[in-house]
């Protein structure tokens, strides 16, 4: 027993350091400078130390409102998918209407399409009532994205019809049961949604760069982008590293905040469910 | 719970109130109202990047020292020389990679910008499909004199006889000396100039001085990553006086003897261990940089860069005749104006700006490192003793330009991937110039 | 059970507002490229010209299409089993509340918070043999470092690897999501029995978990068709083309070369072959059902 669990937390650890190893030379790399990077890009120690990097990017005067923009982008995003989608996948799941399986397929087809073939109609689309430049523009289009439905659907499979013929017998109406009763167990099916949706919604680049082409509509991630000159992973390696650090330190943070909801404490899982 | 679901709505919904006001504020500023508006504001779309904030809202020149700080200077300057009259404003914030993409979608959505960057070998695309302005009566109208063009600038800003563009640099390749190790090998002149070999012959001959002198790879190139090879076979073959592609009469000279030379050459160096065959773009460079390889051939953009850090004795150089006439691959930078829907033309402000620019070739070259497309620009700079310019000033004659044809990438991809299959799959010479002949036949019949 | 014969006012409800985003940001744009693809369609000039089913009978005879599936397939092959494999391993290792495990898994899932251009300029200068750590480590053994980028055997491994490190965090997260589906007293009840963890793996955990694994399976599957991003940037496509998926082909296609038409057509074939795929994916387990 105790062997196994040595074995067991040695692979972890390698594993991890594996996985580690990468970000930290990616951090390394953001606070060297960016002349000796050119030179020398392998050091997995730091071969000198500058936060020109970082502080070069935090000093546009623009970067706050690209923060701004993507929060604000993301969250919309995030959340009406959390909602709208879930209740679309109760639907899907758990209740019994004529052309249920149709619609689901169709549904699930959403997510077989590849993105860069409906680009352009979309983005035509938007044109036509001169919609770009808008968060609108930046968010819907990402909560079309069926991911959330097939994910929760499947995890409100899961409930036993019990739980919501037990609730209507009761006398709640599908959506108090919906919101009162389903949602709470769902908790970490929900929590998952919500993380790939923040994290993808954030990290967009193609279509924000062609829809919110004011510089005041940047994301942050096409607005770091556009800081970028040619050839820059050769003249601007620190910098570029940086800004990926900048980029992605508040999803990470994130996950670290809500990434307790993914498992069900102890307290939850006797009684709560069956 | 409940409460967390009420504070969550609450948030959401006041987000979305900002948003919808922002959204509106937006389209209210679209609503052309240009009738009412007396400053023009012209969309200009570019890459190059940004300079650092401090640089970002600049105007002196003095401070020039990147692609991206100089344009951006020279935009603020003529911001505020036509206060009131045209105020320039940049679209989109794409990085190179990404900029057609995001141009090419403009064009789709009939949005394009007002005046835009465009590489020469991209501009054929646009104007065969006349989404551009034809300049030529524009250069009259405002006293443009193209006479004082290079004669490849204005090659490369003319297509089928027409001009679209306003040529603002060449960019070529170059080589990238390490004159302490040609001196260490002894190749080098009385003066110390480092000696470039004449013939293919003497390459290799040079090459193996250099080995057995200092142990270092002679010459080395991105051979991986960017269509640096491609420039290189392109190079050749027009040395030996046979274009890639002839755009007269349509038909493709790869699969031929000179394309077997060219290529054969390319490969040999590699087989030889002269070079090498993995290098990607910043390996190259570090390979130069840190004095493992003689040369490196790259382009004017690193001139400045290379001049300022190395610590060893560089010398820009101009690319070697090794096939036949001087002739080396270059690109062009020029300013293209995209045709507008009527009611949004504002084409005058576009060759205000144009010209302004082309007014400026000298701070953008010595700027940027690029080649000035002016004889009066490149007599200018060798007289004022920018660093390494006159080393190199005999490519703005030597530069050649890829045949004007209107798939340029697609042709371009398919070159560079079928040649360096030589060197990294082991395909033989004849069997990939056949492949490419043939592909780049199918296109061009398209 | 409530009545069928109304018309069913929640279902309206539950699903009407997702259905009308989804129908006029995903369907119309998708039934449109759809139509796109029998037309020539000029990108940048938006002329089209009817032409039937050109394209598709065009795309049947370009080898570049099928060399382009032929590795996209090779990728869903290879790529699948590895991700939902290990991420299965890691979710299973790391179920539970203690900071350790909180530590570990922040660790295998934190690269999936970066973004497609700097997870590939991470691992492109990872895999350049002469600057990167795995050359390094190469030479320390004494080893030749291998060209990973630019070798064809090696170039679509080490795609897959960077795109492991990048992507498993997903399938941890969804399958530690299941794991909290499963009753812990049927733990209780087998341990009392004295069985084995590999008994409780195969026995409990496996078939608990067989809901959230298709859901993994069908999505990592769909995922591996449209990779894109990481091959692009790490290898173009190359070492002469013998990486190219068929979404960079496809890309190209619309965007380099600006036959729109031409890159729905394709775009629909890849969304059949998926379709297809999955549709057998539920035809099996709805027998294993």
């Amino acid at each position: 027993m105790k062997t196994k669990n040595l074995i067991v937390t040695t692979l972890l650890i390698l594993l991890a350091v594996v996985w580690i190893l990468p970000l930290y030379w990616m951090i390394v790399m953001a606070i060297t400078p960016n002349d000796l990077l050119k030179l020398n890009s392998t050091a997995l120690w730091p071969q000198g130390f500058t936060l020109q990097n970082f502080w070069g990017v935090l000093q546009i005067g623009l970067t706050v409102r690209w923060f701004l923009n993507s929060i604000i982008v993301t969250i919309l995003g995030t959340a009406l998918t959390l909602v709208l989608q879930s209740m679309a996948a109760y639907a899907f799941a758990k209740m019994r209407f004529k052309g249920r399986q149709l619609l689901f397929s169709l549904t699930l087809a959403g997510l077989m399409v590849p993105k860069e073939a409906m680009f352009i109609p979309l983005f035509l689309m938007f044109a036509q009532i001169n919609g770009h430049n808008s968060y609108a523009a930046l968010y819907l289009p990402r909560v079309a994205i069926p991911m959330g439905v097939f994910i929760m659907a499947q995890f409100f499979r899961g409930i036993p019809d019990s739980v919501t013929e037990a609730a209507q017998i009761d006398g709640a109406t599908p959506l108090r049961t919906f919101f009162n009763i389903i949602m709470p167990m769902s908790i970490p099916a929900l929590t998952s949604v919500g993380i790939f949706t923040y994290i993808l919604t954030w990290n967009d680049f193609l279509w924000p760069l062609v829809s919110a082409t004011r510089k005041e509509m940047f994301t942050i991630t096409t607005g770091l982008a556009s800081l970028q000159g040619n050839f820059a992973q050769a003249t601007e390696l620190g910098s570029l590293m940086a800004r990926g650090v900048i980029a992605g330190l508040p999803l990470f943070i994130l996950f670290l905040i809500f990434q307790k909801h993914l498992i069900r404490g102890i307290s939850m899982s006797s009684g709560g469910k069956y | 719970m409940k409460k967390l679901t009420m504070l969550f709505m609450g948030l959401v919904i006041t987000l979305l109130l900002l948003a919808g006001c922002s959204g509106e504020k937006e389209s209210a500023a679209d609503a052309g109202d240009g009738a009412e508006e007396e400053v023009v504001a012209l969309e200009l779309a570019r890459f190059f990047g940004e300079p650092d904030d401090e640089l970002m809202d600049s105007t002196d020149l003095s401070k020039a020292n990147s692609e991206a700080a100089t344009i951006q200077i020279l935009t603020n300057i003529f911001n505020e020389e036509y206060e009131g009259k045209i105020r320039v404003e940049k679209l989109g914030g794409s990085a190179w990679g990404n900029y057609y993409d995001q141009l090419n979608t403009t064009f789709a959505a009939n949005d394009a910008p007002d005046v835009a960057v465009m590489h020469q070998s991209n501009m054929p695309a646009y104007a065969s499909r006349d989404l551009l302005v034809k300049l030529d009566d524009y250069y009259t109208e405002y006293q443009m004199n193209p006479s004082d063009w290079t004669a490849p600038a204005q090659k490369a800003a003319s297509y089928e006889g027409t001009s679209y563009g306003v040529p603002f640099d060449l960019h070529a390749n170059l080589l990238h000396v390490n004159v302490d190790l040609f001196k260490q090998a002894g190749l080098v002149d009385e003066q110390g100039v480092p000696i470039l070999p004449t013939s293919t012959e003497e390459w290799f001959e040079h090459a193996q001085i250099m080995k057995e002198k200092t142990g270092k790879l002679y010459w080395v190139e991105d051979a991986t990553q960017f269509p640096i090879s491609f420039r290189l076979f392109h190079s050749l073959m027009e040395q030996q006086g046979v274009p890639t592609v002839n755009t007269n009469s349509n038909t493709v000279n790869i699969d031929s003897d000179a394309g077997r030379n060219a290529l054969q050459f390319m490969l040999e160096r590699f087989e030889k261990g002269y070079s090498d065959p993995n290098a990607d773009y910043t390996a190259a460079g570090e390979l130069f940089m840190n004095g493992e390889a003689a040369i490196e051939m790259n382009g004017t953009w690193v001139v400045d860069q290379y001049s300022q850090e190395l610590t060893f004795d560089y010398r820009a150089m101009n690319f070697p005749n090794l096939m036949g006439e001087k002739k080396v691959w270059a690109n062009s930078h020029m300013w293209v104006v995209p045709k507008q829907k009527e009611g949004n033309r504002q084409y005058e402000a576009a060759m205000e700006f144009s010209k302004f620019l082309s007014n400026h070739v000298y701070e953008w070259a010595a700027g940027s490192g690029h080649i000035a497309p002016r004889k009066s620009a490149l007599q200018e700079l060798a007289d004022n003793n920018i660093p390494q310019r006159a080393n190199y000033a005999e490519t703005a004659s030597n530069a050649a330009t890829f045949p004007p044809v209107i798939s340029y990438s697609n042709i371009e991809t398919i070159i560079k991937e079928e040649i360096e299959k030589t060197w990294l799959l082991g395909n033989s010479v004849d069997s990939v110039l056949a492949q490419a002949q043939k592909r780049v036949e199918a296109v061009l019949s398209e | 059970m409530k009545s069928k014969s109304r018309i069913n006012l929640p279902v309206i409800y539950f699903v009407l507002p997702f259905m009308v985003v989804y129908v006029i940001f995903q369907i119309y744009p998708l039934f449109q490229a759809v139509i796109a693809s029998m037309f020539e369609w000029d990108l940048l000039t938006s002329s089209k010209s009817f032409i039937g089913f050109k394209n598709y009978i065009h795309m049947f005879q370009d080898p570049t299409f099928w060399s382009s599936l032929t590795n996209t397939i090779k990728f869903v092959i290879f790529s699948t089993p590895l991700l939902i494999g290990v991420g299965l391993l890691f979710a299973l290792l790391l179920n539970g509340t203690s900071s350790k495990k909180v530590l570990f898994r922040t660790a295998y899932f934190a690269p999936y918070v970066f973004s497609v251009s700097i997870v590939t300029l991470i691992w492109g200068f990872m895999f350049n043999p002469q600057k990167g750590l795995l050359g390094e480590f190469s030479r320390m053994l004494g080893v030749e470092p291998i060209n990973w980028l630019t070798d064809p055997t090696f170039a679509m491994p080490a795609i897959i690897i960077a795109t492991l490190w990048w992507t498993v965090g997903f399938n941890m997260v969804l399958l530690l999501a299941g794991l909290q589906d499963i009753d812990p007293a049927l733990y209780e009840s087998s341990s009392l029995e004295g069985a084995t963890w590999f008994q409780d793996f195969l026995y409990i955990t496996l078939p608990s978990l067989r809901r959230t694994l298709e859901l993994v399976t069908i999505l990592q599957i769909i995922m591996s068709f449209q990779i894109f991003g990481q091959v692009y940037i790490l290898t173009k496509g190359g070492p002469g083309g013998t990486t190219r998926v068929l979404i960079q082909y496809i890309y190209e296609t619309g965007f380099r070369d600006y036959q729109l038409g031409y890159a729905s057509a394709m775009a629909f074939i890849l969304f059949l072959v998926m379709a297809v795929v999955s549709f057998f994916q539920f035809r099996l387990s709805k027998e294993e059902n």
